[in-house]
């Protein structure tokens, strides 16, 4: 299971991981097509094209499981293949009809979730296109079609049990709670009754009663009330993070929101000012309003002070990174590279959401105040503005463990809509609540990892494996929209978890240049300026070999790490050998020419 | 710094006298600039105020303005203060210095934002408020003169605009200057004895076919070249003296540089021809000259090992006009360097920030660079075909391509000692017109060019795309750019060889020489460790070991563009030549077939009304007169019409693009030496794909042009050897080049931001940036290099022990191998028992270990978080480099786009 990466080429083993694959025993199985364990033989069309847009058609095989599509070319020697997940396809569609004349302009084009499109061309008269396209509808879409996702079929045993990785008791008692202003709530969400978007467990300032809660979480959008993201353990400056209250145009006020509002802001002591970040554009959110929703006003909430950050919308973000993959595939027009770039908005939105979080970290440890963050409905722009912010401003979330919380919590948990917004298994792909935000944050984790490149104990492999398994249907984690339904669908027990099988292949997303001694208490201030941000080509662009890194970084200082390893093992083994023949007396050393 | 920063407000003139008299009061001393020797003050101005930049002159620092002879000096009293207790980084210019030779363009302010260009060499009568002043480095600054005694202003511009502007080389300060001439910097070959040009001849295999010519001695024959240069072995002095009047400023053709193969790279300026002959003696004139090329030509083929027609790059076409390139600059410029006066309208631009980028053309022109010197290195490595760069001057863009050429072929150029004889032999000897292409006088203003700029951002662009393959950093590269307009050197001075040279016999004001590699004059050494990239030695120690053992190089794109366009040169050039009447050539028919696959795109080339390969191939196989137009050379669209140099180029890009994946899945598969897996295949024979069904050569080209059953024998042989040396060096995935196969897309290349972008604070990034993977490579190399010491101090030991059964043989390569510490600079010693110290749990201790790095902490103190300053790279403002306290809120504040 390479994750979908596809030339299957030597350099290409950046992006690849190998896994063991114990299943060959199928009936219909080819000797050659790598199984995972639950992954069955579907279908199969000989004499097939792939239109490489970089090679030119490549003759061959392509064969169809419940988890993926398999090329092989026909060719001796060594043989092309493209080993792809059919989660990552967004749509298929039929290419040419029986009037097609002409070499390979009859076939399928599937259009990828990850900044691909494939081309397969068929022989008119194997008559293979329909069962292939029928296979491929099935199991590229298998919720369409009433089938299972293939998370819940994969058998993979992974050394590391990847749910277990975030305990939220456990996370906010890291962050020192409960203290005297803040607790730890695991009660009143018990069931979800209150928020059926949030998660059981909540840090909420420890004035407030059960009712306060209830009453807040009304006046909130979908429940969704103020709390607690992250807290300096010595400053107490906090972050919360919720949704936009209901003020709508008649400007309804809540006195038990408004009081709680103002028990955050005294929950630290060091503020007299609550800062809040409303993540939209002003406009975005008068205009709210009209929706029964809004914003907070200085009237009711005197003691706030409100900042709008300019973050588009999700739908502003989807047609961004569509007009991103035009420009990336399959050709590049270099002359207007930098103003094709420029004019898909992309690097602008990532700057926007980058500058926003930098906002926060500012605020938070420069001004000591504690800062509340929503949109809308607090599960996109809020979910990433929060986990920058948290990432910025504490190195726990910075090494592989923490990162892995930092995703359960801020988005899993507090129920960013995975599910609607990459549309597993479902082929509505035009769907409007479709929309890239995550990738927009992994992209924006980049752009600091860019930055401090000492500053993670991950590397860039791990987020384009993240990203690759978001679309993949392999692992459940990034199945449904939120807790509530995660624990409804039983996905812990049905399903294994990404980070069970990245935490047995560690080793792989071990940043070298990892620096922790004085990474810790860095606080991150990147620089959001576009003569810094860079679009992330091994990830957009990795698909076009010009973009192939000659010498990819992490892959240099790890053979410094091995070979450091392998000296040490050495300079052991040899004090070893001189202490087994006895007591060193007085040698005349051999100066060696550095000292000599 | 926070001292320095006084807050004055415009506005408020009351509090401002105040806040300002009190710094006045505070004042101890009298402030007085540092003074080189032979540096005199001209003109001074107390209590000028300099703004910070993108504060809407809204705070900065109140000092005295000076002008001397070679500077623009800027002192404040906290300067005068430190005086005693802190060196400055750069011994040669303060933290607010501008030489004047720096200085590009001086404005005057006025309300309104409304600007005034003032004329050099004028005299202001007007009153000037504030001033501005640009600088060729792409730095600028802003003066206030509101305290200033009524005058006192006028004077200091007015001594400005006489002094930045002399109207002769003569009248710059290294005339002046006192400090002592430089001694030779070891190891760098200046080019102006013959003894350099014969060992640089030694160095790249080309004895045979070149020789030595001393026919411009005293420069009589062309006054833009060295006196010494390399020419074709069949030549005589004579020759060269007659054909050079044939050639644009009498430049002959000069080689440059050759490889092993006996290709070579040969720069030439075009024939002297008016465009439009008139009289038929001129057009018998311009037939002659032609003649005269061909003769030349004709001898670089017979000068090359197999007697291969040559590769005539025509520059001119494939490149846009030096003009162009100055436009391109200015906007770079304006767009980089002289952004707004407020942050906010700074980054409300800053969105608009690329294409505004891809308007100035910039990187295009990089692009442009980078490819037509990667086709260079191709066509030498892959055709073993040499190489003649044609131009009509000679002198700048062939210095370019041929520079950058080297870059990739020759890993020596990509040492600091080979890359300043390659600066020195390139743009140098071969008399690349700096003075006028600098604007380094007033005359000069529309000739200028900032070719050697471009030629640093290309070097730059190598440099990311290849960090372990070069031995100096991009601080290096920063610091050259920011020492080309320093005036105590002359490196960068002249326009010639002979400028230079007159300029030294001169009786009157001889100068003194002082080159610019000699950095002892600007760093002491813990600053220059700055230049050292930590990740050389072990690329170097990886191909020291592989050598040693007799291992080819693990050059991870084997031998791309067999196909195509390449071969369809070389059948070009052989075929063309059958009408020359030389033998073992082909037939025509042959090569034909050789074509089919790309026909179509040579009937696009028609389209483009370019002279295409075809048509000349055509003209060549038509043409009967032994000499003529016979000659393949690849000239390119207009730059101006089309953004693209050259469909051909394109093309032969693709092809190399295509050759590399088929390679990757290929060759690389079959597990031959990769530079993936390699300590596993290493050891297994590389097996051989042929590169075309229908037969042809390797694809595969190993070491140049070591046979794969050599390298195999080898391999065999050294096997048992290889299990003896103590440090594998030859078995980490660690690539080792023969040639850079750089990428040259605009999309490939980045924003030199480290470099571009460093005169303003709001760019740093705090705490991280390239300077951080500096440091942490540093302490890993460092750490490395220890173990390896120990090792073989251990082996030792242990061989004094068995010197009864002696293991003599690894001991001897222990020490063969270690013996390479001293050519890979020599760290500070340390003792070896101290390794018991477990570095790996607290890395800040691996980087105050030693003497270097404990030094380099006073740059990047690893020890206090968050202080961090990412600018290495500008080691001349010692204030960027000073541990910046976290901002207070109020100057944060500004630092952040302000939505309302």
């Amino acid at each position: 299971m390479s994750s979908s990466s596809s030339v299957s080429n030597e350099n290409a083993t950046d992006t690849a991981i190998k896994v063991t694959v114990h299943n060959r025993s199928d009936s219909l199985s080819f000797d050659d097509i790598p199984l995972l364990s639950g992954e069955k033989l579907h279908g199969t069309a000989k004499e097939v094209t792939y239109l490489c847009p970089h090679i030119g058609p490549i003759k061959g095989n392509l064969t169809v499981t419940n988890y993926k599509l398999y090329f092989k070319g026909t060719e001796k020697g060594h043989p092309f293949i493209l080993d792809v997940p059919l989660g990552v396809v967004a749509r298929i569609e039929k290419v040419g009809g029986v009037s097609s004349r002409g070499e390979n302009s009859y076939g399928i084009e599937l259009h990828c979730k990850d900044m691909r499109n494939l081309r397969f061309a068929h022989k008119q008269e194997n008559h293979s296109r329909r069962n292939l396209f029928e296979k491929l509808q099935q199991y590229a879409f298998p919720l369409t079609h009433k089938l299972p996702l293939f998370a819940f079929e994969l058998q993979e045993v992974y050394a590391e049990n990847g749910w277990s990785v975030y305990e939220p008791v456990a996370e906010l008692k890291r962050m020192g709670l409960p203290t005297e202003s803040w607790i730890i709530n695991t009660r009143i969400n018990d069931n979800y009754d209150i928020c059926d978007t949030y998660p059981a467990v909540w840090g909420v300032p420890a004035m407030a009663t059960e009712d306060d809660l209830r009453n807040v979480a009304g006046f909130r959008s979908r429940g969704r009330l103020p709390v607690l993201s992250w807290i300096n353990p010595e400053t107490q400056a906090s972050i919360t993070r919720c949704a936009q209250p209901m003020i709508g145009v008649s400007g309804r006020r809540c006195r038990e929101d408004e009081r709680y509002v103002q028990m955050i802001l005294d929950a630290n002591a060091q503020a007299h000012k609550l800062f809040i970040l409303d993540a939209r554009p002003s406009v975005n959110a008068v205009a709210n309003k009209a929706r029964g929703g809004g914003y907070e006003t200085d009237d009711c909430y005197p003691n706030a002070e409100l900042v709008f950050l300019d973050i588009h919308n999700i739908h502003v973000m989807r047609e961004s990174l569509r007009k991103l993959k035009e420009i990336c595939f399959p050709l590049i027009d270099d002359a207007r590279w930098l103003s094709n770039l420029e004019s898909t908005h992309w690097l602008e939105h990532i700057k926007c959401v980058l500058a926003g979080a930098v906002r926060v970290v500012d605020k938070v440890e420069n001004n000591r105040t504690s800062v509340m963050i929503h949109c809308s409905d607090g599960w996109d722009r809020t979910a990433q503005l929060t986990s920058l912010s948290m990432l910025m401003l504490d190195s726990y979330y910075r090494t592989l463990k923490g990162f892995e919380v930092l995703i359960e919590k801020e988005w899993l948990s507090f129920g960013h809509k995975f599910a609607q917004r990459i549309g597993h298994g479902d082929d509505r792909y035009q769907d409007a609540d479709r929309s890239p935000v995550f990738v927009q944050f992994i992209d924006c984790v980049w752009q600091v990892m860019n930055q401090f490149p000492h500053a993670f104990e991950f590397n860039e492999h791990l987020l384009i494996t993240i990203l690759d398994h978001l679309y993949s249907n392999l692992f459940g984690t990034f199945f449904c929209n939120s807790e509530l339904q995660r624990v409804k669908e039983d996905i812990k027990n049905r399903t294994v978890s990404i980070w069970s099988f990245i935490n047995s292949h560690s080793e792989d997303f071990m940043n070298p240049l990892y620096c922790a001694a004085v990474s810790s208490n860095q606080v991150l201030v990147p620089v959001a300026s576009l003569r810094h941000l860079r679009l992330w080509t091994s990830y957009y662009c990795r698909w076009n070999p010009r973009f192939r890194a000659q010498e990819p970084v992490g892959a240099r200082s790890k053979q410094l790490l091995a070979l450091k390893a392998q000296l040490q093992k050495k300079v052991d083994d040899l004090r070893k050998e001189l202490e087994s023949r006895g007591p060193r007396v007085n040698v005349p050393r051999v100066s060696s020419p550095v000292y000599g | 710094m926070e001292s320095f920063k006084s807050y004055i407000i415009i506005d408020d003139a009351e509090s401002d006298v105040n806040s300002f008299e009190r710094i006045e009061d505070a004042r101890c001393v009298q402030l007085e600039p540092r003074l080189l020797p032979g540096e005199t003050v001209i003109a001074l101005a107390p209590h000028v105020l300099k703004f910070s930049p993108l504060c809407e002159r809204k705070h900065g620092v109140s000092g005295d303005l000076f002008i001397t002879n070679f500077k623009i000096s800027f002192v404040t009293p906290q300067d005068a203060a430190d005086a005693d207790g802190i060196t400055e980084r750069n011994q040669l210019l303060s933290s607010y210095d501008i030489c004047l030779m720096n200085v590009d363009r001086i404005y005057s302010l006025h309300s309104g934002g409304r600007r005034k260009l003032l004329v050099p060499g004028s005299n202001l009568t007007g009153a000037v408020r504030e001033l501005q002043i640009l600088c060729k480095d792409l730095s600028s600054h802003l003066f206030g003169f509101k305290f200033v005694p009524n005058g006192a202003e006028r004077a200091i511009v007015n001594a400005m605009l006489h002094h930045c502007y002399p109207k002769r080389v003569e009248l710059h300060f290294a005339f002046e200057c006192r400090l002592p001439a430089t001694q030779d910097v070891p190891g760098v070959s200046m080019f102006r004895q013959a003894q350099d040009w014969d060992e640089e001849l030694r160095r790249c295999h080309s004895s045979t076919g070149w020789r030595i010519c001393y026919a411009n001695e005293n420069y009589q024959v062309c006054p833009s070249l060295s006196e010494v240069i390399v020419v074709s072995s069949d030549l005589t002095d004579d020759d060269i003296a007659k054909a050079s009047a044939s050639f644009r400023g009498n430049r002959p053709p000069i080689w440059c540089w050759g490889h092993k193969s006996g290709c070579v790279i040969v720069r030439m300026s075009t024939v002297s021809a008016d465009s439009s002959p008139s009289s038929n003696a001129m057009i018998d004139r311009k037939q002659e000259n032609e003649k005269v090329e061909s003769i030349m030509l004709e001898n670089i083929r017979k000068a090359h090992s197999r007697r291969k027609q040559p590769l005539i790059l025509e520059l001119d076409t494939l490149l846009p006009p030096v003009k162009d390139l100055q436009n391109s600059f200015v906007k770079l410029r304006d767009l980089i360097c002289v952004p707004p006066d407020s942050m906010r309208i700074l980054w409300d631009q800053d969105d608009r920030f690329l294409s505004q980028l891809e308007s100035t053309r910039w990187l295009h022109m990089v692009s442009s660079c980078l490819r037509l010197a990667s086709t260079v290195s191709r066509v030498i490595m892959d055709q073993k075909v040499s190489v003649v760069l044609q131009e009509s001057s000679g002198r700048d863009w062939s210095a370019i391509i041929s520079s950058l050429a080297q870059i990739l072929l020759d890993s020596h150029c990509r040492t600091i000692q080979g890359f300043h004889s390659l600066v020195q032999k390139e743009w140098v000897a071969l008399g690349h017109s700096f003075s006028t292409r600098l604007g380094r006088w007033t005359v000069s203003d529309g000739e200028q060019s900032p070719l050697f700029n471009l030629f640093l951002d290309c070097v730059w662009q190598i440099l990311q795309q290849f960090p372990a393959q070069f031995e100096f950093t991009s601080t290096y590269l920063i610091t050259i750019w920011d020492s080309m307009h320093l005036s105590v050197f002359d490196t960068f001075l002249f326009d010639s060889p002979r400028d230079r040279k007159c300029a030294v016999l001169d009786n009157q004001t001889p100068l003194t020489s002082r080159s610019v590699w000699d950095w002892s004059l600007q760093y002491d050494e813990n600053e220059q460790e700055l230049f050292y990239n930590p990740l050389y030695p072990i690329s170097k120690r990886v191909v020291e070991t592989r050598q040693s053992l007799g291992l080819p190089p693990t050059d991870p794109t084997p031998a791309p563009p067999a196909s195509q366009l390449t071969s369809q040169l070389a059948q070009t050039l052989m075929t063309s030549s059958l009408n020359l009447g030389y033998p073992n050539i082909r037939t025509r028919s042959g090569s034909i077939s050789s074509l089919n696959r790309h026909s179509s795109y040579l009937e696009d080339l028609k389209l483009d009304g370019t002279e295409t390969l075809n048509r000349s191939w055509m003209k060549a196989g038509s043409r009967s007169s032994l000499f003529g137009a016979g000659w393949n050379k690849i000239k390119g669209v207009a730059f101006g019409t089309s953004p693209r140099p050259s469909r051909i180029l394109e093309e032969y890009e693709k092809s190399m693009l295509e050759g590399e994946i088929i390679d990757a899945m290929g060759t690389l598969k079959a597990g031959t030496v990769s530079t993936r897996n390699s300590v596993k295949d290493a050891f297994t024979p590389p097996s051989i794909t042929p590169r075309h069904k229908n037969g042809g050569t390797n694809r595969w080209t190993v070491c140049d042009g070591q046979s794969l059953g050599q390298s195999r024998r080898s391999l065999q042989q050294s096997e048992d050897e290889l299990r003896n040396v103590p440090v594998p060096w030859h078995k980490i995935d660690w690539s080792v080049y023969t040639v850079l196969p750089v990428m040259p897309l605009v999309a490939n290349l980045k924003f030199w931001a480290q470099c571009y972008a460093r005169f303003f604070p709001v760019f740093d990034i705090r705490g991280g940036g390239d300077l951080t993977n500096f440091c942490q490579n540093w302490g890993y190399v460092d750490e490395l290099m220890m173990l390896e010491n120990t090792i073989a101090s251990l082996e030792a030991e242990l061989n004094y022990y068995n010197q009864k059964s002696p293991k003599s043989r690894s001991g001897s390569i222990s020490r063969r191998v270690s013996s390479s510490n001293s050519s890979i600079r020599a760290r500070t010693p340390t003792p070896i028992q101290e390794e018991a110290v477990d570095y790996s749990s607290n890395p800040s201790l691996i980087l105050l270990r030693q003497k270097p790095l404990s030094s380099l902490s006073a740059f990047y103190p690893f020890t206090s978080q968050r202080v961090l300053n990412d600018k290495g790279s500008h080691i001349r403002s010692s204030a960027e480099f000073d541990l910046r306290v976290k901002p207070e809120e109020e100057h944060y504040e500004g630092d952040f786009i302000v939505i309302s």
